[in-house]
Protein backbone atom coordinates (compact mmCIF):
# COMPACT_ATOMS: atom_id res chain seq x y z
CA UNK A 1 0.00 0.00 0.00
CA UNK A 2 1.38 3.40 -0.95
CA UNK A 3 1.42 6.33 1.48
CA UNK A 4 -1.30 8.04 -0.56
CA UNK A 5 -3.52 4.96 -0.32
CA UNK A 6 -2.77 4.62 3.37
CA UNK A 7 -3.65 8.27 4.09
CA UNK A 8 -6.83 7.93 2.12
CA UNK A 9 -7.78 4.89 4.18
CA UNK A 10 -6.66 6.48 7.46
CA UNK A 11 -8.78 9.57 6.86
CA UNK A 12 -11.88 7.40 6.69
CA UNK A 13 -11.29 6.16 10.23
CA UNK A 14 -13.18 7.61 13.15
CA UNK A 15 -11.66 10.51 15.07
CA UNK A 16 -10.79 8.20 17.99
CA UNK A 17 -9.11 5.69 15.70
CA UNK A 18 -7.10 8.44 13.98
CA UNK A 19 -5.86 9.66 17.36
CA UNK A 20 -5.00 6.09 18.30
CA UNK A 21 -3.13 5.67 15.01
CA UNK A 22 -1.04 8.79 15.68
CA UNK A 23 -0.28 7.62 19.22
CA UNK A 24 0.83 4.21 17.91
CA UNK A 25 3.13 5.80 15.32
CA UNK A 26 4.65 8.15 17.89
CA UNK A 27 5.20 5.26 20.30
CA UNK A 28 6.87 3.25 17.52
CA UNK A 29 9.20 6.13 16.63
CA UNK A 30 10.07 6.76 20.29
CA UNK A 31 10.86 3.08 20.77
CA UNK A 32 13.08 3.08 17.68
CA UNK A 33 14.93 6.14 19.02
CA UNK A 34 15.38 4.50 22.41
CA UNK A 35 13.17 7.06 24.14
CA UNK A 36 11.22 5.43 26.96
CA UNK A 37 7.49 6.12 26.67
CA UNK A 38 5.63 7.80 29.52
CA UNK A 39 4.35 5.21 31.94
CA UNK A 40 0.62 5.13 32.41
CA UNK A 41 -0.37 6.15 35.91
CA UNK A 42 2.99 7.77 36.66
CA UNK A 43 3.23 11.37 37.82
CA UNK A 44 5.47 13.72 35.87
CA UNK A 45 6.04 16.97 37.75
CA UNK A 46 5.60 20.22 35.91
CA UNK A 47 6.95 22.93 38.11
CA UNK A 48 5.89 25.91 36.04
CA UNK A 49 3.38 27.91 38.09
CA UNK A 50 1.07 28.80 35.24
CA UNK A 51 -1.58 31.40 35.96
CA UNK A 52 -0.27 32.13 39.45
CA UNK A 53 -1.43 35.70 38.97
CA UNK A 54 -2.55 36.23 42.54
CA UNK A 55 0.94 35.33 43.74
CA UNK A 56 2.44 37.54 41.03
CA UNK A 57 0.34 40.50 42.17
CA UNK A 58 1.34 39.98 45.79
CA UNK A 59 4.99 39.80 44.77
CA UNK A 60 4.83 43.00 42.74
CA UNK A 61 3.20 44.77 45.67
CA UNK A 62 5.90 43.47 48.02
CA UNK A 63 8.58 44.64 45.60
CA UNK A 64 7.06 48.13 45.38
CA UNK A 65 6.81 48.33 49.16
CA UNK A 66 10.40 47.14 49.46
CA UNK A 67 11.58 49.74 46.92
CA UNK A 68 9.72 52.49 48.75
CA UNK A 69 11.41 51.57 52.02
CA UNK A 70 14.94 51.56 50.57
CA UNK B 1 29.18 47.53 31.13
CA UNK B 2 27.86 44.93 28.73
CA UNK B 3 24.57 45.61 26.93
CA UNK B 4 23.78 42.06 25.88
CA UNK B 5 24.76 38.63 27.18
CA UNK B 6 24.39 35.49 25.07
CA UNK B 7 23.96 31.97 26.43
CA UNK B 8 23.58 28.53 24.87
CA UNK B 9 20.58 26.26 25.39
CA UNK B 10 21.87 23.54 27.70
CA UNK B 11 21.47 19.79 27.17
CA UNK B 12 19.81 18.73 30.42
CA UNK B 13 19.68 14.99 29.76
CA UNK B 14 22.42 13.37 27.66
CA UNK B 15 20.11 10.45 26.94
CA UNK B 16 17.85 12.78 24.97
CA UNK B 17 20.50 15.11 23.56
CA UNK B 18 19.12 17.88 21.39
CA UNK B 19 15.56 17.25 22.52
CA UNK B 20 16.51 18.08 26.11
CA UNK B 21 18.04 21.50 25.52
CA UNK B 22 16.60 24.16 27.82
CA UNK B 23 17.37 27.85 28.42
CA UNK B 24 19.32 27.48 31.64
CA UNK B 25 21.34 30.56 32.46
CA UNK B 26 23.98 31.34 35.07
CA UNK B 27 22.86 34.07 37.44
CA UNK B 28 24.24 35.44 40.68
CA UNK B 29 21.76 36.11 43.45
CA UNK B 30 22.62 38.35 46.37
CA UNK B 31 20.64 38.68 49.57
CA UNK B 32 22.04 41.03 52.16
CA UNK B 33 25.78 40.25 52.20
CA UNK B 34 25.68 36.75 50.83
CA UNK B 35 25.75 35.87 47.14
CA UNK B 36 25.33 32.64 45.27
CA UNK B 37 25.96 31.69 41.65
CA UNK B 38 23.32 29.33 40.36
CA UNK B 39 21.65 28.19 37.17
CA UNK B 40 18.16 29.52 36.50
CA UNK B 41 15.62 28.24 34.01
CA UNK B 42 14.09 30.94 31.83
CA UNK B 43 10.44 29.97 31.86
CA UNK B 44 8.17 32.31 29.91
CA UNK B 45 5.14 30.26 30.97
CA UNK B 46 5.77 30.86 34.64
CA UNK B 47 3.86 33.75 36.19
CA UNK B 48 6.52 34.21 38.85
CA UNK B 49 10.14 33.61 39.76
CA UNK B 50 10.55 30.55 41.98
CA UNK B 51 13.34 29.90 44.45
CA UNK B 52 13.78 26.40 45.90
CA UNK B 53 13.99 26.15 49.67
CA UNK B 54 17.65 25.11 49.82
CA UNK B 55 18.81 28.02 47.67
CA UNK B 56 17.07 30.50 49.95
CA UNK B 57 18.78 28.93 52.94
CA UNK B 58 22.15 29.10 51.19
CA UNK B 59 21.57 32.82 50.69
CA UNK B 60 21.12 33.14 54.42
CA UNK B 61 17.39 33.87 54.33
CA UNK B 62 15.33 32.77 57.32
CA UNK B 63 11.96 31.27 56.45
CA UNK B 64 10.21 32.56 59.56
CA UNK B 65 11.35 36.13 58.88
CA UNK B 66 9.73 36.27 55.44
CA UNK B 67 6.17 37.08 56.34
CA UNK B 68 4.51 37.69 52.98
CA UNK B 69 2.99 34.46 51.79
CA UNK B 70 1.89 33.51 48.27
CA UNK B 71 0.02 30.56 46.87
CA UNK B 72 1.52 28.95 43.81
CA UNK B 73 -0.17 26.71 41.26
CA UNK B 74 0.42 23.33 39.65
CA UNK B 75 2.84 20.96 41.39
CA UNK B 76 3.90 23.76 43.72
CA UNK B 77 0.37 24.49 44.95
CA UNK B 78 0.74 22.14 47.89
CA UNK B 79 3.93 23.73 49.15
CA UNK B 80 3.95 26.96 51.17
CA UNK B 81 5.80 29.86 49.60
CA UNK B 82 6.96 33.24 50.85
CA UNK B 83 8.19 36.35 49.11
CA UNK B 84 11.92 36.97 49.03
CA UNK B 85 13.52 39.90 47.21
CA UNK B 86 17.14 39.54 46.10
CA UNK B 87 19.59 41.24 43.79
CA UNK B 88 20.14 39.37 40.53
CA UNK B 89 23.14 39.75 38.24
CA UNK B 90 23.40 38.23 34.78
CA UNK B 91 26.93 38.26 33.42
CA UNK B 92 28.15 41.84 33.14
CA UNK B 93 24.68 43.34 32.87
CA UNK B 94 23.52 45.82 35.51
CA UNK B 95 21.99 44.09 38.54
CA UNK B 96 18.23 44.11 39.08
CA UNK B 97 16.01 43.51 42.08
CA UNK B 98 14.28 40.18 41.59
CA UNK B 99 11.32 39.07 43.64
CA UNK B 100 10.97 35.31 44.19
CA UNK B 101 8.32 32.99 45.47
CA UNK B 102 10.51 31.09 47.93
CA UNK B 103 8.97 27.66 48.10
CA UNK B 104 9.47 24.91 50.65
CA UNK B 105 9.82 22.53 47.70
CA UNK B 106 13.35 21.25 47.27
CA UNK B 107 13.36 19.41 43.94
CA UNK B 108 12.25 22.40 41.91
CA UNK B 109 14.68 24.29 39.65
CA UNK B 110 15.30 28.00 40.06
CA UNK B 111 12.63 29.41 37.76
CA UNK B 112 12.92 32.85 36.20
CA UNK B 113 9.41 33.91 35.20
CA UNK B 114 7.27 36.84 34.15
CA UNK B 115 7.22 38.53 37.59
CA UNK B 116 9.65 39.86 37.58
CA UNK B 117 12.62 38.49 35.65
CA UNK B 118 11.03 39.17 32.27
CA UNK B 119 9.98 42.62 33.48
CA UNK B 120 13.61 43.47 34.22
CA UNK B 121 15.35 41.75 31.34
CA UNK B 122 14.50 41.44 27.67
CA UNK B 123 15.25 38.04 26.21
CA UNK B 124 15.49 36.85 22.62
CA UNK B 125 15.35 33.10 22.03
CA UNK B 126 17.05 31.66 18.96
CA UNK B 127 16.22 28.00 19.51
CA UNK B 128 17.19 27.12 15.92
CA UNK B 129 20.71 28.27 16.83
CA UNK B 130 20.51 26.91 20.39
CA UNK B 131 21.21 30.28 21.96
CA UNK B 132 19.42 33.15 23.62
CA UNK B 133 20.33 36.73 24.37
CA UNK B 134 19.56 38.70 27.51
CA UNK B 135 19.67 42.45 27.91
CA UNK B 136 18.46 44.87 30.52
CA UNK B 137 15.27 46.80 29.90
CA UNK B 138 17.20 50.06 30.11
CA UNK B 139 19.48 48.90 27.32
CA UNK B 140 16.42 47.97 25.27
CA UNK B 141 14.90 51.42 25.75
CA UNK B 142 18.09 53.24 24.78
Amino acid sequence: MSLTEFLSTARRLSRADRIHLVQCLIADLAREEGIPPPEEGSAYPIWTPLHAFEAATTMLEALSKNDAET
Amino acid sequence: MAQVEAFPFVVTDPAFGEASRLPHMPITLQWQRRSLSISGLLDTGSAVNVLPYEVGLQLGAVWEQQTTTVRLTGNLANEPARVLTVLGTVGALPSARLVFAWTRARAVPVILGQVNFFMEFDVCFYRSRSLFEVKTKSAAQA
